[in-house]
Order: structure tokens, then C-alpha cells, then sequence
């Protein structure tokens, strides 16, 4: 018993020091850094709501699954968290609009494509910086309008993509074919031309 | 003075992030669903994906960046303040998104704002006329992080390594760590204020501005006396002489320099070092008090030398003047705690001068001091011994119900040691700064003067 005692003071005294490592780590965090968390964070939410169907979307579980989803990737831009919401979303996007909201607003689609696209840039740039880092605002600025430009131009593509289906009915089982080979053609390029340069290929 | 990067050649300067990955996967899943199902929506939801990793790639840098960590001086003062710098540049010609640097240091030298890393953007390099050997010219992309830090202790403290990464194609990419070695600064120890008034209890040269007990030219005035064959004529005081009817002559005595050893005692360490602004260890004590008495001595035109009692001993011979006390706190900073250690063979009295003022500073911890000071005594040198352990001694020690009573058993014996070294000769006195020595001082001058008059 007093060994237990002994062990159970020891753990007790290691979960303290863990805890206050990360009391340590929070109060050194730096405002760049948790504004880019709270945008992956915000992005991955609203694609949430915006993903599930309209009619049950206030339910009170769905907001606790997309916190469920975003928290990870907010707190871990590194890990696999983000992709896995990501993709998630997505799925939850396609099983929406396939058995629910079959005729859905091109803005939705539009929003949750920018939501998506801010969420993974926003990990991305957070994932290399450690919590503490002390980050120009020239820098943060700069890629805010990087994003925002990369952003603007998709949704700009993307609405001319539904609008031109939109219009052509009777084309629409060839528009996505089309942008979709596209889009595929240009992935297929971006990976051989990596693995023809030195360097890990994901 | 700069310390510039260097990076392991067998890495890759640019590497994929997992991001990458994450934006591929999603694209091709998101376009061969939208594909397979005939739906623009999902070919939509990856465009931006598509066009994000376009334009992240569409430059792609192949220099990893350069680092390099910078100190303005390369020594400064415990306590004082250090100005410090991260330089973070791009060789590449396409400019990066990031570059994210950090600066480490000894935790002795307390950086004001924390140590944390910085990131910034860095443009591209520019081809110019100062060009390096590389053709490019880095002076247009460069960022400077500059930072003060506040020395806590004395000592060699390391300012580096600074490492750093490039960040490129919106997260994209990242470089290889680049790392830029270490640099050293010296910290010299704080010197406490310190004075010593009295005379020294044995002189060496004619020279010097210490009050011998001999009669000399142009020192103290030690009185007036009778005129005697020999005595310059305009030594006479004729006030005395028209008022005694007998010639009398001013009498003075002459200015000596004096040679002082300062013995430390590392042997033991005790207590933590809080730096500059917490508690001082025995160490600490004991190269600071060092640093004070060299600094007084020297400063007077004394000789001063050192020896540190250790395991290989080390010495320093007895100079005078300014290059001396320099040359004596770059010797300090090597003093470290021997670990109980003492010479294998002991000190030999016979390196110290026989008119040197030996000042030991020790704690008094062990049998090995104690018989070092004696035999330094035996052998006829006038010691002092300095007690450097201070308040430390009297410390109540976490333990049993015995605790306590082991130290006062302890610290009784130590109170009998220290009068055996007072039946010895040697003066034992707790370091206190101004005025330490000078009660001792006066006693052995006084002993040193009596002893002569006996003789006679």
C-alpha cells in the first residue's frame, strides 16, 4: 500500500509538471500563431455547417462533431488532423447534396470550397511555426493575400464551372469529366515533376 | 564578431510538407469522385486546392537559407547588458515565404524576449556588383533580429547555436535546417565593492604606496627626532629645533608595494548559483571576492597572483598594472568547483614568495583545506583565510529529526577548526566586502612589528 501511496504521489507530481509545461507553452504562444489556429479552426467549422444538411444543421450534435473535427486540426496543423477533417467534410458535402439537398445554392459549394481551401492554407503555414515564434506582420500579410488571390481566382473558376453547367443541362455529364481530367492532368504533373526532383514526394 | 551557417551536405536543401501531401490527396480524390459521379461541385471544391499548389510551385528555391548568430562585444560585465543578433538570408534567387530562426543561448544569459524563434519573409537575392563567389549578392535579403541580453553570471556563456529553415510555396516546402555554430562571450565576474586600508603585514620592493614599518624618503611622516650625521639639511624642522634649541630632522618612512597571492579553494561546491540576482554559491563567492581583491591590489600598483586549489592546480605568477587584472579575470573564468579533489600532491609552499600576502578564500569544508592553509603557515608565509561559505552554512537542511543535529555537530566542528588555524597563526575572517581584510591586516602588522622589536 505505501508503495502504491509512493507511485501514486510520483505519477500525481509528473502530471503536474506536465500541466504546467503546458500552462508554459500556452502562455508563450505568440497572437501570429493563435490567430492562424483559430482560422483553421473557424474555416473547418463553417465547412462543417455548411457540408450537413440546412434542415438538421442546429442540432445540438453537429456543432459538437464539428468542434469535434476542427479542434484536432487547430490544436495539431502537423498531424494528420487535417486531412482527415478535410476529407471528412467533403464526404459529408457529397452524402449531403446526394441524399438530402439535391439542389443546392452554387454560393454553398462556393463557400465550402474557399472554407476548405482557408483551413488547410491556414494549417499549413501553421504547421511550421512553432508556438512561440514571434512572426513579421509583413509576412502574415502577405500570405493573407496570397490566399485570399488564390481563393478569389477558384471561386471565380468555380462559378463559371456551375454557372456553364447550369446553363448547358445537357452538357453537365461532360463539364466535370472535363474540369476533372483537367484538374487530374495537372495533379499527375505536379507528382512526377516532384519525383524527378531530389526530395521526399508525399 | 559572426558565426555564419553551415548545412550538412548529405541533406536535401528543400523538402515537401506534409501539406503538400494533404492538398494532392484531397485534389485527386476530390476530382476522380467528381469524375466518377459527373459532379462539377466536387471538381469545384478542389480547384482551389489544384491552383494553390500551382502557384506555391511555380518557383521553386533550391538554396536553403543562411543563418548566422552575432555578439557586438565579446565579453561584458555580470549583470550587464549584451546586444545580441540573428541574421537570416536568402542566397536563392526566388525569395521565400519564411525564414524561421531562433537563437539559443546559455541560460545564463537572460534574452529579453524570451528566446523565442522569429519568422519573417526574406526577398530574393540580387545579382550584383559585390557579388559573392556564388554570383549573388545577399545584402538585399537579409533580416536582422536584434536582441539584448542581460549576463547573469560570470563565466565562458555560449550565444548559439542559431538555426534556422526557409519556408517556401505557402507551406509547401521547407528547407533543411541550417545551423551557424556557437560563439563564446565572456562574462567577467561583478566585483564587489572592496578596500582594504590597513598595511600590508610584509612588503617587497622600495616601491609601492604602502606605509612600511621601515624608514625611508618621502613617505608617511612617522615623526621627528634628533638630527643625526647623514640627514639631509632640509629635512630639519626648524620650528622644533628654535623651540628645543637642538636640531631635529622630519623622520618618514617609506612606500613599499606589496605581492599578494590570492588562494582559491574550489574544492567543494555549495549551493546553487542564482546568477547576478539570486543566491551566490561557494563559486561564486569565491571568484568574485578574487576579482575585488586583484582589482584593489592591482589598481594600487601592487603584484598580484593567483593559484586555484585544485586537481591539477592552477597558477597565475604575480604581476602588477592593468594588463595583469585583465589577464586575472580572464583566469577566473575558468575557476570551476573540483569536486572535493584536491592535488594529488598538495601545494608547494615554496611557489609562493616568502614576502607575498597569501589571501586563501575557502569555505572550510574539509580536512584538505585546513592542512593546506597550516602547511602554507608552517612554511612561513602570512596567510589569511577568507570564509566564503557565508550564510550557506547556517541553511536549515530538508532531512530526518536528526538533520539538524548532525549539522550543529557539523557546524561545531567546523567553529573548532577555525580556532585551531587562529592558534596557528592564520586569521580566519567571513567575506564581507569593504573592509574584509582590514581587521586582519592591522592584527598581523601589529604581530609582524612586535615580533621585530623582540628580536632586537
Amino acid at each position: 500500500m505505501r508503495v502504491f501511496l509512493a507511485d501514486l504521489h510520483y505519477a500525481g507530481l509528473g502530471l503536474l509538471s506536465r500541466i504546467r509545461a503546458t500552462v508554459a507553452t500556452l502562455r508563450r504562444t505568440t497572437a501570429a500563431v493563435l490567430l492562424l489556429r483559430v482560422l483553421v479552426f473557424g474555416a473547418l467549422l463553417v465547412a462543417f455547417m455548411l457540408s450537413v444538411p440546412r434542415a438538421i444543421v442546429w442540432l445540438p450534435v453537429f456543432p459538437a462533431v464539428g468542434v469535434g473535427l476542427a479542434l484536432p486540426a487547430a490544436l495539431y496543423p502537423r498531424t494528420r488532423a487535417v486531412g482527415f477533417a478535410l476529407v471528412t467534410i467533403a464526404a459529408g458535402w457529397l452524402a449531403t447534396t446526394t441524399f438530402v439537398d439535391t439542389n443546392f445554392a452554387p454560393a454553398r459549394v462556393l463557400g465550402l470550397a474557399a472554407a476548405l481551401y482557408v483551413a488547410h492554407a491556414a494549417a499549413a503555414f501553421a504547421a511550421v511555426l512553432p508556438n512561440d515564434t514571434a512572426v513579421s506582420p509583413g509576412a502574415l500579410l502577405r500570405w493573407a493575400l496570397r490566399t485570399s488571390l488564390v481563393v478569389a481566382t477558384s471561386v471565380g473558376l468555380g462559378a463559371l464551372g456551375l454557372v456553364a453547367a447550369a446553363w448547358l443541362p445537357q452538357a453537365q455529364g461532360i463539364v466535370a469529366p472535363l474540369l476533372g481530367s483537367a484538374v487530374a492532368a495537372g495533379i499527375v504533373a505536379v507528382i512526377v515533376w516532384l519525383a524527378r526532383r531530389p526530395g521526399r514526394v508525399p | 564578431m559572426t558565426s555564419p551557417s553551415t548545412v550538412e551536405p548529405e541533406e536535401t536543401p528543400w523538402v515537401s510538407t506534409r501539406a503538400l501531401g494533404r492538398a494532392v490527396l484531397f485534389c485527386g480524390l476530390a476530382a476522380f469522385t467528381g469524375v466518377l459521379l459527373g459532379r462539377v461541385d466536387l471538381v469545384v471544391l478542389a480547384a482551389p486546392f489544384a491552383i494553390g499548389v500551382a502557384w506555391g510551385l511555380r518557383r521553386r528555391p533550391t538554396r536553403p537559407p543562411v543563418v548566422a548568430a552575432e555578439i557586438a562585444e565579446e565579453d561584458a560585465a555580470e549583470g550587464g547588458t549584451v546586444e545580441l543578433a540573428l541574421e537570416m538570408s536568402n542566397e536563392d534567387k526566388v525569395p521565400l515565404d519564411l525564414v524561421v530562426g531562433r537563437l539559443t543561448t546559455s541560460a545564463w544569459l537572460e534574452v529579453a524576449d524570451g528566446g523565442r524563434p522569429y519568422a519573417s519573409d526574406v526577398g530574393a537575392a540580387e545579382t550584383g556588383d559585390r557579388a559573392d563567389g556564388r554570383g549573388l549578392r545577399p545584402s538585399g535579403s537579409v533580416r536582422r533580429v536584434d536582441l539584448r541580453a542581460t549576463a547573469l553570471r560570470w563565466g565562458y556563456q555560449q550565444v548559439g547555436p542559431a538555426v534556422a529553415y526557409g519556408v517556401a510555396g505557402d507551406g509547401l516546402l521547407v528547407s533543411a535546417t541550417v545551423v551557424a555554430p556557437a560563439l563564446t562571450l565572456r562574462v567577467y565576474p561583478a566585483v564587489p565593492p572592496f578596500r582594504a586600508d590597513q598595511a600590508m603585514p610584509r612588503s617587497a620592493a622600495l616601491v609601492g604606496v604602502h606605509r612600511s614599518r621601515r624608514p625611508g624618503e618621502d613617505g608617511e611622516l612617522s615623526g621627528v627626532r634628533r638630527y643625526a650625521p647623514g640627514d639631509r639639511l632640509r629635512r630639519i624642522d626648524w620650528r622644533v629645533t628654535l623651540r628645543t634649541r637642538d636640531v631635529h630632522v622630519a623622520a618618514f618612512l617609506s612606500d613599499r608595494d606589496a605581492e599578494v597571492v590570492v588562494l582559491l579553494d574550489v574544492l567543494h561546491e555549495v549551493g546553487t548559483s542564482g546568477g547576478i540576482r539570486g543566491e551566490a554559491s561557494v563559486v561564486d563567492t569565491t571568484v568574485r571576492a578574487a576579482a575585488a581583491i586583484c582589482d584593489h591590489y592591482l589598481r594600487q600598483g601592487d603584484r598580484v597572483g593567483l593559484i586555484e586549489y585544485s586537481d591539477p592546480p592552477r597558477y597565475l605568477r604575480p604581476a602588477s598594472g592593468r594588463r595583469q587584472l585583465m589577464t586575472a579575470l580572464d583566469w577566473l573564468l575558468d575557476t570551476q568547483a573540483g569536486g572535493g579533489r584536491g592535488p594529488a600532491f598538495g601545494l608547494d609552499p615554496s611557489v609562493i614568495p616568502n614576502a607575498a600576502l597569501v589571501v586563501v578564500l575557502t569555505p572550510l569544508l574539509g580536512p584538505r583545506s585546513a592542512e593546506m592553509i597550516a602547511t602554507l603557515a608552517r612554511a612561513g608565509r602570512a596567510v589569511v583565510a577568507v570564509d566564503t561559505l557565508g550564510s550557506l552554512g547556517q541553511r536549515r537542511l530538508p532531512g530526518s529529526r536528526w538533520t539538524p543535529v548532525a549539522q550543529r555537530l557539523w557546524w561545531f566542528e567546523r567553529q573548532n577548526l577555525i580556532g585551531l588555524l587562529h592558534e596557528a597563526g592564520v586569521p580566519v575572517t567571513p567575506w564581507i566586502g569593504p573592509g574584509s581584510l582590514d581587521q586582519v591586516l592591522n592584527d598581523m602588522a601589529r604581530m609582524a612589528a612586535a615580533g621585530r622589536i623582540g628580536a632586537r
